[in-house]
C-alpha cells in the first residue's frame, strides 16, 4: 500500500480544476466520484512519480490511509465515507453541508473560491477606494451533477457573495427551474448594507465557471470566461482551451478557509436546499431570511 | 403594395421622452412626413421654445392644443412623446380620432390607464407599436440563438442592463430619504425611475422569449446618485420573475455613472437551456476604438443642464455597427399599415410590460415577491 498524506475526492471538473497542483504531489490521490477511474488522464501523481488516472472512489478510501481527505463535490454514499473516514482519524473537510439527514459528525467546511487566483485578484482590486462601494455582484456557474451538487455550488457561492460583498447576507430569494440534473438556480440576495446579487446556477454550460460582474459605486469589475479562456478556430467548430486554473489545494486547509456557522446559519442552508425542490414543483420563488440579519 | 406616404404629428419633447431621437429615422424613412408638432397649451416653461425649435428645425407648424392637432386631416401616425403622466390620454384621444399610434416606451403611468388605451385601441382598430424595446441586437442576436436549438429549451435567462451615465458621489445618512418610494410617482425634474426607464428594456427582452409572467420580485435600495437617494428613489434594481411555465429572469438594471464601462454600460443576456448557456452582448457587432486622443483627452465632465445626461452618451470605447433600432421599427409599422398585420410590440404587449415593472416596484416596497396580474391597489 503506498503511503499518501490526502485523499482529495472530486468530479472531474475538480479534478481539472487542480490538476496543475496535483502533478508532482507523491502524497495526494485524487478519488473521482463519477463512477469509473479516468485512464489516461494525467494530473495527480501516480506510482511511477510521472501522473496518473483518477482512482476509482471505491478502491481508494479501502486502499490508503490518508491522514486528511477534502470532499470537493458531493456523492452518494458521501456520509458513510465521511464517517468512516473521521472514525478513523482522518481530518476530513467538505467544500458544502452534509444533508440534515446525514446523522455523521459534521467536518469543517472549506470555501473553494480560497483557492482561486481570481477571487484574491477580485478581492483586492473591489477593496481599493477607487471602486467605491459594492452595489451588486452576478456569478454565472454551472457545476456537473444534480440538486445536491448544485446546492454545494449555492453555498459557495453564497459564501463568495458575502466576501466580495464584505458584508453578511440578510435576504435571499430563491428560485428554481426545470428538472435536476439540468435544473437552474437562480438567488436574488440583499444584504444588510442593501447590496444585492443574483447567484446563478445555470442547467448547462461545461467551462461556464464564475462568470463574474460586479458594481460598485466607482465602477465595475467583471471576469468573463470567454475572454479569458483561449480560442482555437477548427475545421467546423470554435473551441475553447481551458485555462490553468492555478489553483492550490492547501490554501483550502487554510484557517481562513474554514467556514465557521451558526446551527441557524447550518439550518439556513438545509432551508435553502428545500427552497430549491419547493420552487421547481411549485413553479414560484421562495424568500428566506438570513439568521442573525 | 402601395406607395403612400404616412403623415406623422410630433405630440411633445418632453425632456423625459426619446421624441428627438425618433426625428431622424423619421426624416429620413421614404414612407414617413413630419406634418406637425404639437403640445399642450399648459407644460413646463422649458418646453415651449423647445417644441418651437423642433418645429422650425424640421419646417412644420406648431399646434398649441393636442386635440385639435391630431384630427387634422394630414395626420396619420401620432408619435406620442409627452411625459408618461399624459400619455394614456393623448393615445386615447388619438386612437379615438383613428390615428395610428408610435409611443414612447410607456402607454400609461399606471394599470387603468394602461388597459384603457388597450380598450381604445381594441374599439378604433387602429395599429399600434412602440418602438424603443425589440427591435436592437439583444433581442435579435437572443432570439436567433434561441431559434437555433441549439441550447435545447430554454430554462431561464440573465439581462444586465446599465447606462454608465451621470457622475455618481457619495452620499451622506442624512442625503437618504428613509424607505423605498412607491410605485406611481414618476415624475422629477432632476432624477428618472431607473427600474422603469432602464429596467424596461430588459423586462421586455423577458417578454419576448418566455410566457407570461406571473411572480415578480424585486430590489431596491442601494444608491449611485445622491439625486436619487434624496428621493428615496431607484437608480438600480433587481427584478426576478418567474412566467407560468416556471421559467426563470434575473435582471439588473439601473443607472451607474460614467466611465464605469468600456461600452458605455453593460447590455447582456445569458440564456440558459437543457443543452447550453448562451451568451448575447448587445452593443455587439461593434469596433474596439483604443484612440490614445480621445482616451486622453476625453471629456468626462456632464453637462449642467443634463447631469444625468437623458440627451448624451457616454464617452465608449465600443463603436456599435449594429443596426440602427428606430429604422428597424419604423419599417415594421409601414409594413403593418400596407398589409393590415400586427407590429412586433404594440400597446397589448406594452400592457403586460407595464405590469411586470409596477409589480417590481410593489415588491420592493412590500419586501415579497408579487403575483401578477396585480389587483386592486396594486395596479393603481
Amino acid at each position: 500500500m503506498r503511503a499518501i498524506d490526502g485523499l482529495v475526492i472530486g468530479g472531474p471538473r475538480d479534478f481539472d480544476r487542480f490538476r496543475e497542483d496535483l502533478e508532482g504531489q507523491d502524497g495526494l490521490v485524487f478519488a473521482g466520484t463519477s463512477g469509473g477511474s479516468r485512464t489516461g488522464a494525467r494530473g495527480g501523481a501516480d506510482a511511477d512519480g510521472d501522473g496518473a488516472a483518477v482512482e476509482p472512489l471505491s478502491d481508494a478510501i479501502e486502499k490508503y490511509r490518508p491522514r486528511n481527505a477534502l470532499v470537493l463535490s458531493p456523492y452518494r454514499g458521501m456520509s458513510t465515507d465521511v464517517a468512516r473516514l473521521m472514525e478513523n482519524g482522518v481530518d476530513v473537510r467538505t467544500a458544502g453541508p452534509l444533508p440534515a439527514s446525514s446523522r455523521v459528525r459534521r467536518p469543517p467546511i472549506t470555501e473553494t473560491h480560497r483557492s482561486d487566483p481570481g477571487f484574491s485578484a477580485m478581492l483586492e482590486a473591489s477593496r481599493h477606494a477607487d471602486f467605491g462601494d459594492p452595489v451588486y455582484l452576478r456569478l454565472v456557474s454551472s457545476p456537473e451533477g444534480g440538486k445536491w451538487q448544485r446546492w454545494w455550488c449555492v453555498f459557495q457561492m453564497c459564501r463568495k457573495a458575502a466576501a466580495l460583498l464584505d458584508t453578511p447576507l440578510r435576504r435571499v430569494y430563491v428560485a428554481a427551474a426545470g428538472n435536476a440534473p439540468r435544473l437552474h438556480v437562480s438567488i436574488t440576495l440583499k444584504t444588510v448594507r442593501n447590496s444585492t446579487g443574483h447567484l446563478l446556477v445555470a442547467p448547462s454550460g461545461a467551462g461556464l465557471q464564475d462568470d463574474l460582474f460586479f458594481l460598485g459605486t466607482g465602477g465595475t469589475l467583471s471576469d468573463d470566461p470567454l475572454l479569458n479562456q483561449p480560442g482555437m478556430y477548427g475545421q467546423m467548430n470554435y473551441h475553447m482551451l481551458s485555462r490553468p486554473a492555478r489553483r492550490r489545494l492547501a490554501d483550502l486547509w487554510r484557517d481562513d478557509a474554514v467556514v465557521s456557522m451558526t446551527g441557524d446559519e447550518q439550518r439556513f442552508y438545509q432551508d435553502l436546499l428545500r427552497a430549491i425542490g419547493d420552487s421547481c414543483r411549485s413553479g414560484r420563488g421562495v424568500c428566506l431570511e438570513y439568521p442573525g440579519a | 403594395m402601395t406607395d403612400r406616404t404616412y403623415g406623422v404629428l410630433l405630440v411633445s419633447f418632453s425632456r423625459h421622452s426619446h421624441q428627438s431621437s425618433f426625428v431622424p429615422a423619421f426624416v429620413d424613412h421614404p414612407r414617413i412626413r413630419i406634418v406637425g408638432v404639437a403640445d399642450d397649451a399648459d407644460i413646463d416653461p422649458y418646453l415651449k421654445p423647445l417644441n418651437r425649435s423642433w418645429a422650425e428645425r424640421l419646417d412644420v407648424p406648431c399646434h398649441e392644443g393636442i386635440e385639435a392637432a391630431v384630427r387634422r386631416a394630414e395626420v396619420d401616425i401620432v408619435s406620442i412623446g409627452h411625459e408618461i403622466e399624459r400619455r394614456s390620454e393623448i393615445a386615447r384621444l388619438a386612437a379615438g380620432a383613428g390615428k395610428h399610434l408610435w409611443i414612447d416606451k410607456y402607454i400609461g403611468a399606471n394599470m387603468p390607464e394602461c388597459r384603457a388605451v388597450v380598450d381604445a385601441v381594441e374599439r378604433s382598430g387602429v395599429t399600434t407599436i412602440l418602438p424603443s424595446y425589440i427591435y436592437n441586437d439583444l433581442i435579435n442576436q437572443s432570439k436567433r440563438m434561441i431559434d437555433t436549438g441549439f441550447l435545447g429549451e430554454l430554462t431561464a435567462m440573465h439581462v444586465d442592463i446599465l447606462f454608465g451615465k451621470g457622475i455618481p458621489r457619495p452620499i451622506s445618512k442624512e442625503q437618504r430619504k428613509p424607505g423605498f418610494l412607491p410605485a406611481g410617482r414618476w415624475k422629477f425634474p432632476d432624477i428618472k425611475r431607473e427600474i422603469l426607464t432602464v429596467g424596461a428594456y430588459a423586462v421586455a427582452l423577458v417578454q419576448q422569449c418566455f410566457d407570461p409572467i406571473v411572480e415578480v420580485y424585486g430590489q431596491g435600495g442601494a444608491h449611485f446618485f445622491p439625486e436619487h437617494a434624496a428621493h428615496g428613489a431607484d437608480d438600480f434594481g433587481t427584478l426576478s420573475l418567474v412566467d407560468r411555465s416556471g421559467r426563470v429572469a434575473t435582471i439588473s438594471a439601473g443607472r451607474n455613472g460614467i466611465a464605469s464601462h468600456g461600452a458605455g454600460g453593460p447590455n447582456q443576456a445569458f440564456l440558459f437551456g437543457t443543452k447550453g448557456t448562451g451568451r448575447v452582448d448587445g452593443k455587439r457587432p461593434g469596433i474596439d476604438t483604443h484612440l490614445r486622443n480621445r482616451i486622453v483627452d476625453g471629456d468626462y465632465s456632464v453637462d449642467s443642464d443634463d447631469p444625468m445626461q437623458w440627451h448624451s452618451g457616454p464617452p465608449t470605447l465600443l463603436t456599435s455597427t449594429g443596426l440602427e433600432f428606430t429604422r428597424a421599427a419604423l419599417d415594421d409599422l409601414v409594413h403593418a399599415l400596407d398589409t393590415g398585420g400586427r407590429p412586433r410590440f404594440t400597446v397589448h404587449d406594452a400592457r403586460d410590460h407595464m405590469e411586470v415593472l409596477l409589480a417590481g416596484y410593489e415588491s420592493i416596497v412590500r419586501e415579497q415577491p408579487v403575483r401578477l396580474p396585480l389587483r386592486g391597489e396594486e395596479a393603481a
